[in-house]
């Protein structure tokens, strides 16, 4: 049975040389002493301590709520679909109602995160990788929070400090600045395993002897030089791809031998009309960028982490105004390193300029970098247990497993 | 000596106490019976020894139940050894759920069955009575929280146990280990289908779709495209997010992300791999519902879970409806019950 545990006390220091990263000796950290979080038992909000002892209950009713998140001031609570799926509700801690918000969205707020403790993101749905995001500003006051105008799409999409600009995060591989690509993951195929090689002739179909195998079928070569291919799977569905120079199709196949893998088709054309064709297999799964993206007080930077399959982690901090300066369709990297914390991660923040903070599914990584510039990846930094995501509380009819839906730190 | 005789039967014919060897009625009764024998006894005893110093002790939870006459002065006289009584234990199990805690670890939900537990004597409740359960698929599939799968029963002769296992499907038998109860009824539990214990949200999705964008801007030569087609800008960006797209000409596009590049496809493929399918297909959580596992979603019906996604966390179900957006937002926000099938 997996239960999480409520919290642990341990400081962990990473072998430096793992990751090239020296650690920093830290005395233990006590995580969730002085805090206190908000979580849902059935539609009703409970306060509680981080050893599970109810403090009080915020709402006694049997109204839906959903998506709520507690301000990290630990004076409000926001929630989705009190009378309709686009209402976000602000109450506060004794559930007196303080404001009702409609965005006029056309799907359900299935996400309400709080980036700071005055801007309130609401998520609206739109599909399995990609959302509308609004952002509600509560700086004048609880009582007259305003639906900012910039609305944006993609995923876990953060407006800059100053809300003149907006990064998302495209189909899990690409960061956004204002609807323009700044960054993509790597190739899951540097480093992948060759498994044939075939020369082809324009309109001809060969059965690669690879397993699985694949019908690959090569249908000449455009006036632009681009080589048209098309590869069926075991299961008869096909992609078809007219490939530049140096550009590869990419198959992904799900049978009971291999499992799931993706298969790269690289063809290079040797003479005309004629192509060497290289059949790959990735050894690692796509990179995925993970968790949300973070804004530094100054508007400058934007960190994100990128996850491989292996779970193998990087922490990313790009500067956006190096990358438009530059016009390169990417932001300058100020700091990529390996990042030793379990995931998936569940948050990033910057805590000021000079300070960045991840926090994984139990353990939290905190380090200093420059104010700007480029860091180097041999900072300390610190590994302290994570607030939990789940609390085991001691309600009056017993013990429940409760997922914990924000919380505030004195 | 008034005895009942009509249920005894004799045990033994002498005993050793104190050293000497005693005979007595040694005869097997019901507890209450041999208790009842041994008090007829003490108050007009007319033994040797002065019956002031006689008493009854008992020992109800021993098995067996036994009750001794004992005198202060030569210690242990006669003693009633009381049948093992029948002890009646009714197992009921509870619909198998998926504890809110669940994850799916190692491609598993954890799945959890309450059981009801009810210990009678004839009518009554038997209290304070500590019962040694067992699974007849052991503890490595099995385990019992109380982990030692030992329950005590309260004054009305109830308990409960919950009985958890991530190894389905498959059918586990409890019953009791203790030789001084029957189990009336043996509870099977069959560990699929499970409910889930949190109601989902359940929104829809749709292909993107290039006729719900204006066509221009457009673009031409587009990576991995023919190169003389034109596709609507705002479109592709709509394939990048989502992965795929159903063009004006009616082809299926997909977008690579790590070669940042697009292919055209026999099918719209979910993140598994499969053809999306409306009427089948939805996206969810991989780690709250395992990957290409069936469910049943109580407003909808059955479907597969063959999709996932960032924007799906936590006990949200995404229902592929085709390339019907108008369909999506007509169906609005809704929840539903949603029960684990098969994997």
């Amino acid at each position: 049975m997996q239960v999480l545990k409520s919290h642990l006390k341990s400081v962990f220091l990473v072998a430096p040389l793992a990751f090239g990263l020296v650690p920093m000796t830290t005395s233990a950290a006590s995580a969730g002493g002085s805090c206190v979080a908000m979580v849902q038992r059935g539609n009703n909000l409970w306060l509680v301590r981080a050893d599970g002892t109810p403090i009080d209950r915020i709402t006694n009713d049997t109204q839906p709520r959903y998506a709520a998140a507690l301000n990290p001031l630990g004076a409000i609570a926001a929630f989705a679909g009190k009378t309709s799926p686009d209402d976000v509700t602000l109450i506060d801690l004794s559930g007196r109602t303080i404001a009702n918000v409609s965005l006029n969205s056309q799907d359900a707020i299935s996400g309400l995160t709080w980036l700071n403790a005055t801007t309130l993101r609401a998520e609206e749905h739109n599909s399995p990788t990609a959302s509308t995001y609004h952002f509600i500003d509560i700086s004048g006051g609880a009582t007259s929070p305003v639906a900012l105008p910039s609305v944006a799409s993609g995923a876990q999409c953060a407006p800059s400090p100053d809300g003149k600009n907006v990064a998302c995060i495209i189909g899990g591989a690409e960061v956004d600045l204002n609807d323009r690509a700044i960054y993509h993951v790597p190739d899951q195929f540097t480093g992948s395993a060759l498994l044939q090689t075939l020369n082809m002739a324009s309109n001809t179909n060969v059965v690669t002897n690879t397993s699985p195998s694949f019908q690959v079928s090569f249908q000449g070569v455009s006036a632009k030089g681009k080589m048209n291919l098309r590869v069926t799977t075991p299961d008869g569905l096909w992609s078809e791809q007219s490939i530049a120079p140096g550009g590869k199709l990419v198959v992904r196949f799900q049978d009971a031998v291999n499992g799931a893998a993706d298969y790269a088709f690289q063809p290079a054309l040797t003479s005309p009309g004629v192509i060497r064709l290289e059949v790959r297999k990735a050894t690692t799964g796509s990179p995925v960028i993970e968790g949300d993206l973070a804004w530094d007080p100054r508007g400058k930077r934007i960190a994100f982490v990128t996850a491989a399959e292996s779970g193998n982690r990087k922490l990313m901090i790009l500067n956006k105004e190096a990358g438009q300066a530059a016009n390169s369709g990417r932001g300058a990297i100020d700091l990529e390193e390996a990042l030793p914390i379990d995931g998936p991660v569940r948050s990033l923040a910057f805590v000021a300029d000079t300070h960045i903070r991840v926090t994984g599914q139990t353990q939290q990584f905190d380090q200093d970098i420059p104010a700007q510039g480029k860091a180097t990846n041999t900072k300390a930094f610190t590994i302290t247990s994570a607030l939990p995501g789940y609390l085991d509380v001691s309600f009056s009819t017993g013990m429940e497993t409760t997922a914990v839906k924000g919380w505030s730190c004195k | 000596m008034e005895i009942d005789m009509s249920k005894r039967r004799l045990l033994m014919g002498a005993v050793a106490v104190a050293g000497m060897v005693m005979s007595g009625p040694t005869f097997a009764y019901t507890y209450a019976e041999a208790l009842a024998n041994c008090q007829k006894l003490v108050p007009g005893y007319t033994g040797q020894y002065p019956h002031s110093t006689n008493q009854c002790i008992g020992y109800p939870d021993k098995n067996p139940p036994y009750v001794w006459l004992y005198n202060s002065t030569v210690g242990f006289v006669i003693y009633w050894q009381a049948e093992v009584p029948n002890r009646l234990l009714t197992i009921t199990p509870q619909q198998v759920i998926i504890p809110s805690y669940s994850g799916v670890i190692g491609g598993k939900v954890l799945t959890k069955a309450s059981l009801g537990i009810s210990l009678k004597s004839g009518t009554a409740g038997v209290a304070g009575k500590d019962i040694h359960l067992t699974s007849s698929r052991g503890q490595i599939a099995d385990h019992f929280i109380p982990g030692s799968g030992i329950v005590t029963t309260k004054a009305d002769g109830s308990a409960s146990i919950s009985l958890y296992t991530r190894v389905q499907p498959g059918v586990s038998t409890v019953t009791s280990t203790d030789s001084d109860i029957q189990t009336a009824s043996p509870s099977s539990v069959s560990w699929l289908p499970a409910k889930y214990d949190n109601e989902f949200l359940v929104t829809c999705y749709t292909i993107a779709n290039e006729t719900d964008w204006p066509s221009t801007p457009a673009s031409t030569d587009v990576c991995g495209l023919p190169e003389k087609n034109s596709y609507s800008n705002r479109f592709l960006k709509d394939v990048r997010m989502q992965g795929s797209g159903v063009a004006r000409d009616g082809t299926i596009l997909h977008y690579n992300k790590g070669q940042q590049c697009y292919n055209i496809e026999s099918c719209a493929r979910t993140a598994t791999g499969a053809c999306a399918v409306p009427g089948t297909t939805t996206a969810v959580d991989f780690s709250v519902i395992p990957r290409s596992g069936t469910i049943n979603v109580a407003i909808i019906g059955e479907r597969r879970a063959q999709d996932t996604g960032g924007r799906i966390t936590g006990y949200h179900i995404d229902e592929y409806v085709g390339a019907q957006p108008a369909l999506c937002r007509k169906l609005g926000l809704r929840h539903s019950a949603v029960t684990f099938l098969s994997y």
